[in-house]
């Protein structure tokens, strides 16, 4: 719902992307999760950020594209918040984001079933590291406990640092480039743009009404606000395919 | 008369039973939820975040030669974040740069592998002993295998092994440091280190390199070119992952590499050159192997490729077309197996004159006197060494994501009088195929420096500083070689005498982080330019930007080019993109946890295999060819040219809960050749596993 508040955006030009998997890596290290233990599975690990191998058409005809799917931080009805029995999640009405409060959760991961994007993850063990690791933890994010559900919420702890850096300046507000996700700076094509959807003269904001961007499952109006960018009619179809349907046609 | 009690028992259950009822709508049986989930987060079980400091340290990323500047964050000292520095963006592998020295499978103690399945620590003076004792032989033939080739300790290690009889510096094809491998063996110092100027390229024939893949040195390269605005035609043998994101992809049938490189000279030589090209071209190649390739018909090598005489003649022409801005690049995808083939494709540039301005005879950064090229060993590809005829193999293993498998490398060996060891920071790779592994340290713990690469024209010299305290039972190699060799040295020592050479010399500036510049010949010592290098700085000297290949060296020997049929029945073909087993286990993220990238457990076929086999997507099955079996999950992709398997060489990540001592196969050992990149094998046969 546009209320003229801050709505934190991201727009991933999916023409870009070469599927290279930094922001994978960056996220997970940005938000303390750790790696996978043996026998983990795509079930079973947790990547806030997953990129998926997709293609079209077959060979020699074939075409291919990279899409990075993460939480879409539905602006309206978001089915995660409707159906957390513990508050576990909260939308913001300042910048649109959902965040999840890892404390409150109690591990029903009913938001899993009714996240329509496949997009939260549980913790099936209590998190570890290798040989000390422990030490290059990111102190500015808690690890989580086995039992509880997480997600992607926009580099949260990035944008309390920025905050904070805001208020040793005496400002209220924070400036665009001071809050920028780790998937966004670790881009190394610059496929992804953040920024603020309710400035007219922000670059997401612009990215977002072009004539190539796109959403996923816009037909459940939850008006979520990651999109998508591309030229190729194929790609730009699978929008209105669910995370299942788009998961059995990555490669035919 | 007496005072009934208005409370009968049926009263308090119905109060207990109200209250309980009552009690749901109040807070506090879910605040007791929250809290007891509080609670139980906050258990010593728990992580701890690390407190202190914080503070940014400027560097370089040595994960690949590319050499990224980097921002460490640090808190309380220790680097918890690795962020891009200036205008190079990093790659996935330089995100993780600071969590390489907490690798699950890290070794403490040097160990002895009894034949490649159980491990037992011994000492570094013994592994001295054992393999002395065979150096006491006259006649024993050592060589070292230089996984980084390019840094000062690279010198070290080729001025050793020129004061030996016998004594070899070898280094791999399957590195990505070599772009122009079949090219560099035809100028006049033979393996001298080709470089390409991106800024003057303005076409890119890729034979199986990686350069949209992003990913280490290459995919620096790529990034440079696109930049640049530069064509970039990416030629695969298997599954173009991201070669189909390029301006254009070829699939070749699986082992045509030569024959296309040969069909694109034969077109270019017969429709599109002129005499000086042309005799130039004769007079390296040889009249013999000009004469051959010219008799191919478009058609011929149509039908071996499986790229249409259209797409050959039209591609033939652009080159022509972009003549000198034209590059063609070799890479471990190529299929390219031999260094003969290796120079059918090199020789391309030569055709196409494109060895002038673009590519060059880098430069390397000023060396200490003893250094010079006369006192070094030659260098050697690992391809001309025979099978069985070293009794010593020392690999340098300091570069991770090599794919070559540790069991090719052991085909080097004379068996029963031989050693293999390899200095490697984790058990990992080579290490596990080899009879000692000396235990050496991650960068970070020490300075590490940067090697030289084919993206670099001009020369280039960056450190990483010594960040996090080293590990006891780790072994500087250098000091490990010097005293085998009888030479004392160390590596931190090694790089205080390049650096006191660059800065005798007088030569280039150097860059810091912040954009400053400062001439070496301003700098008062060595000291001083250290302290710069230390901090991020990067040297280099833009004036000398490569010497241009004017002169060629004529082949001694004659070259062919097969004409093979094309392939019946399954083929497959090794590929992937490279091992990630040795590089921090973030990157299950990649391979076990998301399925982005293939492990050797992966094998992809056309959906209509897979449908004819009667096997879909994560269905396990055994792949039979000549030398043995392995069993991998099937990945159906319809971008595959139906009839070809392709199986990633790439080991997995290293999850947490690995045994370090639990052996797993190894993909080499069950091929017959061996199990690089864009090896192919014939009649596959596929079951159910």
């Amino acid at each position: 719902m546009n209320t003229g508040k801050v709505r934190f955006g991201m727009i991933i030009d999916l023409d870009r992307c070469t599927g290279c998997g930094a922001c994978m890596v960056a996220c997970a290290i940005e938000h303390n999760v750790p790696p996978g233990r043996d026998g983990v599975t795509e079930r079973t690990g947790i990547t806030w950020m997953n990129v998926h191998d997709v293609s079209s058409g077959e060979f020699p005809e074939s075409d291919t594209a990279f899409i990075p799917m993460m939480c879409m931080q539905c602006e309206v009805d978001t089915p995660c918040v409707s159906v957390c029995p513990q508050n576990a999640v909260e939308w913001d009405p300042e910048t649109g984001i959902v965040g999840q409060i890892p404390e409150r959760c109690l591990g029903c991961r009913y938001c899993m079933a009714a996240c329509p994007y496949h997009a939260r993850y549980f913790n099936w063990w209590d998190p570890s590291w290798p040989n000390g690791a422990e030490q290059a933890l990111n102190p500015d994010v808690s690890p989580r406990m086995r039992g509880v559900v997480e997600k992607c919420n926009f580099c949260h702890g990035r944008l309390h640092r920025a905050f904070e850096l805001a208020a040793i300046d005496g400002r209220e507000n924070i400036r665009t480039v001071e809050y920028t996700p780790a998937c966004v700076e670790a881009c190394p094509v610059q496929a992804m743009v953040f920024g603020d959807l309710n400035d007219p003269s922000s670059e997401a904001a612009r990215l977002a009404a072009d004539r190539r961007s796109f959403r996923f499952l816009t037909t459940l109006n939850t008006e979520p606000k990651v999109f998508y960018l591309s030229d190729r009619s194929w790609v730009r179809a699978l929008g209105e395919r669910s995370a299942r349907a788009t998961k059995e046609v990555e490669h035919g | 008369m007496t005072m009934k009690s208005p409370l009968t028992r049926r009263d308090v259950l119905k109060v207990l039973g109200g209250s309980v009822a009552g009690i749901l709508l109040t807070p506090v049986p879910w605040k007791l939820l929250d809290d007891t989930a509080i609670w139980t987060q906050t258990g010593p079980w728990v992580s701890k975040l690390p407190r202190g400091p914080h503070s940014v340290l400027p560097g370089v990323c040595t994960l690949c030669p590319a050499g990224c500047p980097v921002a460490l964050d640090c808190v309380g000292g220790v680097p918890f974040r690795t962020r891009a520095a200036g205008e190079s963006p990093l790659c996935t592998f330089g995100w993780a740069f600071h969590q390489a020295p907490y690798h699950p499978l890290r070794l403490r103690s040097p160990l002895h592998i009894a034949g490649g399945r159980s491990a037992t620590p011994v000492t570094a003076p013994e592994i001295l002993a054992r393999v002395r004792e065979l150096m006491n032989d006259p006649s024993v033939k050592i060589a070292v295998l230089d996984q980084r080739p390019g840094r000062t300790a690279s010198l070290f290690h080729r001025r050793l092994l020129k004061a030996i009889p016998g004594g070899l510096y070898v280094v791999s094809p399957d590195n990505e440091s070599f772009l122009f491998g079949g090219l560099s063996q035809l100028t006049e110092e033979p393996g001298a280190p080709v470089g390409l100027d991106v800024s003057r390229t303005r076409l890119v024939i890729s034979l199986g390199v990686p350069l949209l893949e992003n990913q280490g040195a290459t995919g620096m390269i790529g990034r440079e070119l696109r930049k640049a605005g530069a064509r970039v035609v990416q030629v695969e043998a298997g599954s173009p992952r991201t070669g189909i994101l390029a301006d254009e992809c070829l699939q070749i049938i699986p082992g045509s590499a030569p024959m296309l490189a040969a069909g694109l000279a034969a077109i270019i030589l017969n429709d599109f050159s002129d005499p000086g090209r042309l005799a130039k071209f004769r007079h390296v190649v040889g009249e013999r192997y000009t004469m051959n390739i010219r008799r191919l018909k478009p058609d011929d090598v149509a039908r071996v490729t499986g790229i249409p005489v259209q797409n050959l003649l039209a591609l033939a022409g652009i080159m022509a077309s972009s003549g000198p801005g034209t590059a063609v690049l070799t890479g471990p995808m190529s299929g390219l197996r031999t260094q003969d083939d290796e120079i059918v494709a090199g020789s391309l540039n030569i055709l196409l004159d494109s060895t002038g301005p673009r590519g060059c005879v880098r430069y390397a950064a000023p060396v200490p006197s003893q250094f010079q090229q006369r006192s070094l060993a030659p260098v050697t590809d690992l391809r001309s060494v025979p099978d069985g005829s070293l009794n010593i193999l020392i690999v340098d293993a300091s570069y991770p994501g090599a794919i070559l498998g540790g069991a090719a490398l052991r085909r080097k060996l004379i068996p029963g009088r031989s050693i293999m060891l390899v200095f490697s920071p984790t058990l990992t790779g080579f290490a596990r195929a080899a009879d000692y592994v000396v235990p050496t340290p991650e960068p970070l713990e020490v300075i590490t420096e940067s090697a030289e690469f084919a993206g670099w024209i001009s020369p280039h010299f960056e450190l990483m500083r010594s960040v996090l305290p080293c590990p006891e039972g780790v072994v500087d190699p250098v000091a490990f070689m010097g005293e085998l060799f009888g030479s004392p040295e160390t590596s931190e020592g090694l790089l205080r005498r390049r650096i006191a050479a660059i800065h005798a010399s007088g030569r280039g500036s150097v860059g810091g982080h912040d954009g400053s510049e400062v001439r070496v010949s301003d700098l008062a010592s060595p000291d001083d330019l250290q302290a710069i290098l230390l901090e991020g700085g990067v040297w280099h000297e833009r004036t000398a930007s490569g010497r241009s290949i004017r002169t060629f060296q004529p082949l001694r020997r004659e070259i062919t080019v097969d004409r093979p049929e094309p392939p019946e029945g399954l083929v497959l073909i090794v590929g992937g993109t490279r091992s990630l087993a040795d590089l921090p286990p973030i990157m299950t993220k990649l391979v076990q946890e998301s399925g982005l990238v293939d492990s050797d457990a992966t094998v992809r076929m056309a959906p209509a295999i897979a449908s004819s086999l009667g096997v879909g997507d994560g269905d396990r099955v055994v792949l039979s060819f000549g030398g043995g079996e392995w069993t991998a999950r099937v990945v159906r992709d319809s971008r595959l040219r139906p009839g070809v398997l392709q199986l990633s060489a790439s080991p997995a990540p290293v999850a947490l809960g690995v045994d370090a001592l639990e052996f797993g196969p190894d993909l080499s050992e069950v091929f017959e050749s061996d199990g690089r990149f864009g090896s192919v094998h014939h009649h596959v046969v596929v079951r159910r596993g």
